[in-house]
C-alpha cells in the first residue's frame, strides 16, 4: 500500500481532522469544509475514527466542582426563555426516566420530610390516567408528581421538592405534543397538593409534557411563562 | 445528562488532560463539552459512532482549541524525538481497555501495524494539536520527513481499518 493509492481529498481531510495543516493549506482545507458537504463529511469521519484514539486513555475523575459548575450553567439556561425552544428535547430525555419513575410513584408520593414538609397527598394513583414526574432539567431532584385526568378535568400537583423559595408562585404549563405554546393550567402551592379542576383546554395530554416555572405574584402576566422554568416532565400513560 | 456525566466523565477529563496538562483548563474544557453536548444531542448520528467515540471526538477537539488560543507554550515546551516516543504510548491499564470502544480497539490494533515512528508521530499530532512544523521542530527532524510519515501513516491507517 502507498499513500499515492488513496484519494488526494481524503487525505487533506484527515491532516485536517488531524489538525496538523497551518497556513494557506490549513484556510483552504476549512473553506471547503463550508462548501463541500463530501469534503466535510469526510473530515468527520476522520474525526470520527481518530477519536477512537482518545478513547485509549485511563479514565480520571474529575473534581465534583465540574459538575456542580455544569449544573449551575444548565439552571442558568433554564431561566432563560429560549428554553422553550428546548422542550421537545428534554421531553424525550426526561421520558425514559419518567417510564421508571413511574412505576415507583407509591414511593415518590409517600410523605418525606421536605423543606416544606408536604401534607399527605390525597390518593391519585390509582384512577387518573395520566402522570408526570416534573424534574429539574439537568437531572436533578423530582419536583412534584402530578396525575392528569383525561380532558384535564381533574389535576392533582402533588410537591416532592418544591420549596418556599420557589414558591412565590408556582405556575404550572402544558406544553402540547404539537410543539405549540404552552398553556398554563394554574398556580400551584409548594407546601400541600393542590387540586386543579375546571380547566377547559383544547390540549391533549396524549404526547405532551408538564413544566412548572416561577412567575410572579399572581402568576404570569402575559398568558406565557415569564419566568425560570423549575421543572419538566412527560406526560405518560399511569 | 447526570448519568450521561457519571459514564463518561472520567473519560473525557482524562482526554482533556492528556491534551492541556492542566487541571483547571482541562475542568473548564470538561463543562464546556458537557455543555455542548446537552445543547446538540440531536447532532449525535449512531450510525456513525458509537457515543463514546461521538463525545471524545468533541472533548479533543475543544481541548486542542483551547490549547491554541491559550499560546503555544505547551506545544513548544518540550522537546526531544525521546520525549515523542516516551508520551507516545501508555500501556492503558485494563479498566481503559475494556471502557473501549469496538472502535477504539480497532483503532489500537491497526496504529500496531504501523512504523513505530509514523503512529508516534500522529498520537503527538493528535493529543499536542501540532501542526506539520511544531512537530518538525519538536522532534527535530525535517519538515518534509514529517509530512511523509504522517501521511503514510494515516493512509495505512485508513487501509488497516477499511480492510
Amino acid at each position: 500500500m502507498t499513500a499515492s493509492a488513496a484519494h488526494p481529498q481524503d487525505l487533506r481531510a484527515a491532516e485536517l481532522a488531524l489538525g496538523v495543516l497551518e497556513g494557506a493549506p490549513l484556510q483552504e482545507a476549512q473553506a471547503l469544509t463550508r462548501t463541500d458537504e463530501a469534503f466535510a463529511a469526510a473530515v468527520e469521519a476522520w474525526e470520527l475514527r481518530l477519536a477512537a484514539l482518545a478513547e485509549a486513555v485511563a479514565p480520571v475523575a474529575p473534581s465534583d466542582r465540574v459538575w456542580a459548575a455544569i449544573r449551575a450553567r444548565l439552571a442558568e439556561d433554564a431561566a432563560n426563555d429560549n428554553v422553550w425552544n428546548s422542550i421537545d428535547l428534554w421531553r424525550g430525555l426526561t421520558a425514559a426516566s419518567v417510564a421508571v419513575a413511574v412505576v415507583s410513584l407509591g414511593v415518590m408520593l409517600a410523605p418525606r420530610p421536605g423543606p416544606v414538609a408536604p401534607t399527605p397527598p390525597p390518593a391519585v394513583a390509582t384512577a387518573s390516567p395520566y402522570v408526570a414526574l416534573v424534574s429539574a432539567p439537568d437531572g436533578g431532584p423530582s419536583l412534584a408528581a402530578i396525575t392528569v385526568e383525561d380532558d384535564l378535568k381533574r389535576i392533582v400537583v402533588t410537591p416532592v421538592a418544591l420549596t418556599e423559595e420557589q414558591a412565590r408562585s408556582l405556575e404550572l404549563w402544558i406544553v402540547p405534543a404539537d410543539g405549540g405554546a404552552p398553556r398554563s393550567l394554574g398556580l400551584v402551592k409548594a407546601g400541600a397538593p393542590t387540586v386543579l379542576s375546571g380547566v377547559v383546554l383544547p390540549v391533549d395530554a396524549r404526547g405532551a409534557a408538564l413544566a412548572i416555572s416561577r412567575e410572579p405574584e399572581g402568576g404570569s402576566p402575559t398568558g406565557a411563562p415569564t419566568g425560570p422554568i423549575l421543572g419538566v416532565g412527560a406526560l405518560t400513560r399511569s | 445528562m447526570r448519568q450521561l456525566y457519571r459514564a463518561t466523565a472520567g473519560k473525557l477529563n482524562a482526554i482533556c488532560l492528556r491534551v492541556l496538562r492542566d487541571e483547571g483548563e482541562a475542568e473548564e474544557v470538561l463543562q464546556e463539552v458537557y455543555l455542548t453536548v446537552w445543547k446538540k444531542a440531536q447532532a449525535y448520528d449512531p450510525d456513525k459512532a458509537s457515543p463514546i467515540t461521538w463525545l471524545a471526538a468533541i472533548a479533543r477537539n475543544r481541548a486542542i482549541d483551547r490549547l491554541r488560543t491559550s499560546g503555544a507554550k505547551v506545544a513548544r515546551g518540550s522537546a526531544p524525538l525521546e520525549s515523542v516516543m516516551e508520551a507516545a504510548d501508555p500501556t492503558p491499564d485494563a479498566e481503559a481497555v475494556l471502557g473501549q470502544s469496538q472502535d477504539s480497539q480497532r483503532l489500537r490494533g491497526c496504529l500496531e501495524t504501523l512504523n513505530p515512528d509514523h503512529a508516534a508521530l500522529i498520537r503527538r499530532a493528535f493529543f499536542g494539536g501540532l501542526s506539520y512544523s511544531d512537530l518538525a521542530e519538536v522532534v527535530g527532524r525535517p519538515l518534509g520527513t514529517v509530512k511523509t510519515w504522517i501521511r503514510k501513516g494515516l493512509m495505512n491507517l485508513k487501509v488497516c481499518l477499511e480492510s
